[in-house]
This record gives structure tokens, sequence and C-alpha cells, in this order.
């Protein structure tokens, strides 16, 4: 499933010197095709999470539309577009998080028990967890886990349903090198299956995983 | 597993649960403790004022010097001033007050003495069974003590602890219960009331075995009260005036004027409780916004996450609702058992604080009571999460998760 943006721009309201429009991505065309990795750099505040945010659903562009698979997202009602990121989409955001009272297990199930779906074969979860290298934490409480090992849970919950659209937001910012590694094969590899992902990233070794690069600087998109 | 969620959420973040059901908890007893108490009062004076009605009560002038007729209504029982038992006779037979009485009866307080029977000690009080409307009017078992001068007979008022039928002997007198009154929120629940001639047998019987003396007093010849219930066209104050002009030595109080009174104390205290109760309900509910504003910041990474993997608006709402909504039925059933664990000691405190009739409603009143108090608590609970939840329609997801840990 390809992501088409056309024409998306967003504005924020916020005081500033000259003006109280705050332009954090401006008009921009786009396409996160199926089976490829995009890579997306550029320096914090440039408007990267902004516009992975436009791309999931999560935030109405102030112009233009985002479509997936053909289906024009901001069209849809918040239930629809809510079940639609569900279904299709796998999310891993910048910061670990969390239901602080639920197991790493249930934790990684959640996309399907929010709407008490039945759940993927027990094999799938084993091999996610143990590639992952969380195989033995299963069953801990997320305040019994490192940073390193939440973020990889965070890694496990979004690929559980073997999303067809993947979006990472630095999601090896506190890995070492080896896990980074690790991480960054794994998401190659669900690109290899058919996903479209996209990696937002500061590690220039993801540089080599990737099909196409992009960079984001003051709300402008530019392909590398 | 939305449940499941709520669940284990209030488990995890016990803090937050506790809080959220103690500020209901509280919610729920100042509501359903105040309205209480202000409707028991009302209720109390709606049955005093059943009792006298529009009537006038007339005592001897050393008595209406010396006691508040506030007390001598409520509590009359503590009065140990008599006077000649023919000032009955002549307020019967005053031409001016001719074709005015509709009832006239009088009551001899005798004393009150500690018994095993109730907590406080016990007034005596006589009565005229042939003429008595007071007493025999609040007769929930039984019926009005015999007029036959030998029968030895009590009512006990409904806290005396006596059964209808029952024998027990005073200063060794053996007396059978008659009848057992109703509950009057009065002193009147404490009291027992027998005829002249049983209190008169009382009296002989401890000043011949020296229990104590009452030295001369007669039940026959002396009074404590006559209580009147005018004419259905006469005026009270009519019959008041009459009866002040007219009668020496004594003196005769409109029960309307004393009802007015009371009425006022009555308002007074149901002002400052109902100003309390306002003030208590207002402070509980600015602690609540701002505490559940404060507490569910903490579920707003939670609930960017969970629209992020495709919850919708809806769900995170009904989450962080269903979360308040538990916590405060939790505080609501722990405030009603404390609320039934102390209404007995509440309403004995109020009592004796107040020092007016107090009288609890029925059950159905109080469970309606119950009901509304517990809706009334729900609400608000519900309202303040309501206006922290409402935020989540707003926020994007993808901002809080990156700003929220």
């Amino acid at each position: 499933m390809d992501i088409k943006a056309e024409g998306i721009k967003r504005e924020f309201i916020r005081k500033m010197k000259d003006s109280n429009v705050f332009e954090a991505v401006q008009k921009t065309d786009f396409v996160l095709r199926a089976g490829e990795l995009t890579m997306l750099e550029g320096r914090s505040g440039g408007g990267k999470s902004t516009f992975m945010s436009m791309l999931c659903g999560l935030l109405k562009p102030t112009e233009g539309k985002v479509t997936a698979g053909g289906t024009d997202l901001y069209s849809l009602s918040d239930d629809e577009l809510s079940k639609f990121r569900n279904l299709h989409f796998g999310i891993i955001p910048q910061v670990q998080t969390g239901i602080s009272s639920l197991t790493v297990r249930e934790n990684i199930l959640l996309p399907y028990t929010l709407y008490n779906e039945e759940l993927p074969d027990a094999r799938w979860l084993d091999e996610l967890l143990k590639t992952l290298d969380i195989g033995n934490l299963a069953d801990s409480m997320l305040s019994e886990l490192s940073g390193g090992e939440l973020r990889r849970m965070t890694i496990a919950r979004a690929m559980i349903r073997k999303p067809e659209i993947l979006m990472a937001d630095e999601p090896t910012g506190d890995l070492d090198d080896e896990n980074t590694e690790m991480v960054l094969q794994l998401l190659q590899k669900a690109a290899r299956a058919g996903s479209a992902v996209l990696l937002v990233t500061h590690e220039n070794c993801a540089a080599g995983y990737a099909d196409v690069r992009y960079t984001m600087s003051g709300g402008v998109l530019r392909e590398v | 597993m939305k449940n499941s969620i709520i669940i284990r959420n209030m488990k995890a973040h016990k803090g937050r649960t506790l809080s959220r059901a103690l500020l209901t908890m509280l919610l729920f007893i100042v509501i359903f403790g105040g309205t209480l108490a202000i409707m028991s009062l009302k209720r109390g004076l709606s049955s005093v004022n059943e009792r006298f009605g529009a009537d006038v009560m007339v005592v001897s002038r050393q008595a209406s010097l010396s006691i508040d007729k506030n007390t001598l209504i409520l509590q009359g029982a503590d009065t140990y001033y008599y006077m000649d038992a023919s000032v009955l006779d002549k307020i019967n037979t005053s031409p001016e007050l001719e074709g005015k009485i509709g009832k006239i009866s009088p009551q001899f307080y005798l004393t009150s003495e500690s018994t095993n029977l109730a907590d406080d000690p016990v007034p005596f009080i006589g009565i005229d069974p042939s003429t008595d409307f007071v007493v025999g009017s609040w007769i929930e078992e039984g019926e009005q003590l015999s007029t036959d001068p030998s029968a030895r007979e009590i009512i006990a008022g409904s806290g005396i602890s006596l059964e209808r039928g029952q024998q027990v002997s005073f200063y060794g007198v053996v007396c059978t219960v008659k009848a057992k009154l109703g509950v009057t929120g009065t002193e009147y629940d404490g009291s027992i009331f027998a005829s002249m001639d049983t209190i008169n047998a009382m009296i002989n019987a401890a000043n011949g075995s020296g229990t104590r003396d009452f030295g001369n007093l007669d039940a026959k010849e002396q009074i404590s009260s006559i209580l009147i219930k005018s004419d259905e066209f006469a005026v009270a104050e009519e019959i008041t005036g009459e009866i002040n002009l007219h009668v020496r030595g004594v003196k005769a109080v409109q029960a309307g004027g004393v009802m007015t009174n009371l009425a006022d104390s009555v308002s007074g205290a149901s002002t400052i409780i109902t100003i309390l109760l306002a003030a208590a309900v207002i402070l509980i509910l600015a602690v609540m916004a701002a505490a559940y504003v404060m507490s569910t910041q903490e579920q707003r990474s939670e609930s960017a996450l969970l629209r992020m993997l495709g919850a919708s608006r809806k769900t995170v709402v009904r989450n962080v609702m269903g979360e308040a909504a538990a916590s405060s039925a939790c505080g609501i059933i722990a405030g009603a058992v404390i609320c039934l664990a102390l209404s007995v000691p509440f309403i004995s405190m109020m009592k004796k604080w107040l020092g007016l009739p107090f009288l609890m409603p029925g059950t159905g009143s109080i469970a309606i009571l119950f009901v509304i108090s517990a809706a009334a608590a729900f609400l608000a609970a519900a309202a303040a999460s309501g206006i922290s939840a409402r935020h989540f329609n707003a926020f994007d997801p993808g901002m809080e998760l990156k700003r929220s840990i």
C-alpha cells in the first residue's frame, strides 16, 4: 500500500516576532512506496515528526490531502480513520511508551486487543520477541525494563500486525550499535516483504539500508 | 480488554484511584449527611408543630420565668414548678373562655430518673388519660392508659427499652407497659407516661420506702402544665390573652409563638448547615476538578499511545471516563457504608448539638436522598473527568508522545 501526500502543509498558531502563524511543514508532495525503505533525515525542529503525524492520519494538514491505498485519510470519520490506522499502520514513536499497568506481551498485543480481535499466531509473537532479544521479558512489567528493552518492545508492537505501512520516528535513538543494526535489518526486511517503511533517523549507518532518502529542514522536504 | 485496561490502570495507579474515590466519598457524605440533617430538622419541627398545632400551654409564672419556652415544649419533663390543679377548673369554667377551648389536658412532670431503660435520665410524666390529646396521638403500639384509678400502666417513649405488655417496677410500683409511642424526635422519645393516680402511687411508694423524697407532691392537686387545643373558630391568641388577664399566678404561652421561635431556630440552624454544606461542596468540587485535571495529565501519554495504535477519540474518552466512573463508584460505596455506620451517633450528636427537634425521614425518603446524593457525587466526578477528557479530542498524539516522557 502506497501513501501519497498531495500539497500538504501544516501551520500552527505560535507567537513570534513577525507573524503568529508558524509553518511547520511547507506545501509538499510526497509518495511512500510499498516495498521501499524511505529514510527521512534532518535537524531537530525541522518538521519531520509533524510530517510523519500527517502521513499516518494523526494530524490533519492545514491544506492538501493524504491517501493510503487510494483512501483519503482525512475524509474518514474518526472511528473509520482510527480503525484504518489500527489495521494498516505500525508506528514506532520517538519516545518509549506503553501502558504501564500491562505486561510486555499485553502491550505488544494491544493493536489486536483494542478491538477485541483474535490474537495472532503465538509463534509469530515468539519469533518477533526472539528477534528483538526480549523473548524472556514477555511477562515482565514495563517498569522492569531498561530503555533499550522498552524501545524494542515498541518496535515489536508496531510490527506485530505485519503492517502495510510502517513508520519509525528515530527508533534506534537509544540502542547500542548491535541492536541498531538489528532494528535496521528488521525494518529493511519488512520493506522487502512489501511494507511501505518510513524511517526518520539521525543514524548515518541507516543510509545503507534505505532505498530512498529525503531531508527535511525548515519544513521543506528535499530528496537526496 | 478495554475494561481490563481500566481495572488494571486503577490497580497500577493506586494514588490516582484512591484520591478520586476519596473525593467522591467526601462529596457524597457531605451532600447526603448535610441534606439528611436539614430534612431531619424540618421534619422534627413539623412533628412538634403537629403535636402542638396552634395551641396554648399554661405553666406556673415561676416556670415561665425560669425556663426557656422552647425547652418547656421540647423538654417539658424537667420542670419542677407546679401550680394548683384548680387552675384547670378556673380555665374550664371561665366565662371569657367559654366556647373557645376545644381540648384541654394537664400534665405533671415528676422527675428524671437514671434507669437502665435508656442512656439518659428518663422523665416520668403524669397525664390524664380521659382528656389527653397529646401523648395518645403518638401511640404506635397499644392503647391509651386506662382511666381506672387502680390501674398501674405506663406508656413508653420510642427510645425506652421496654416492650408492650412487659412489666416493670418503679419505686416498687409494678406497672404494665400499655403502649409504645412512635418516634417524635423530641424528649418524649425518652420519657415514660403514667396516669396521675399511678404517678401518685410512685410518689407514695418512693416516700414510704425512702428511695426518693418527693415531699408532699400530689399529682391530683398539683400540675406542671396545661395543654390547650383551641376551638376551631377561636383564636389561640385570644385564649392566651384571656388566661394571662384573668387567671393569676400562671402564664399562658401561645404555642404558635413558640413554634415561630422554634421555626426561626430551625431555620437558622438549617441556614447555617446549608451554607456550610454549600461551602464544603464548592471546596470539594474545586479540589476534585484540580485533582482530575492533574491526574488526567498522567493519562495523556497513555491516551496518545492508544490513539496512535488506532483507538478512536470515543474509546480514549470512554477509557478516561470509565476509570473515573469506577473510582467514583468505589467512593460512593465507601461513603454509603460510612453513612450507614455513623447514622445513629450522627443523629444523637445533632440532637445534642443543636438542641432542636431532630427526626429522621422515613426509609423511602432516605433511599431517595441516597440515590440523589450518589447521582450528584457521580455526576460531579464525571463532569470533572469530562472536562479533562474533552482536551483529548483536540491534541495531537504524535506531539503528545514526543513531549510526554
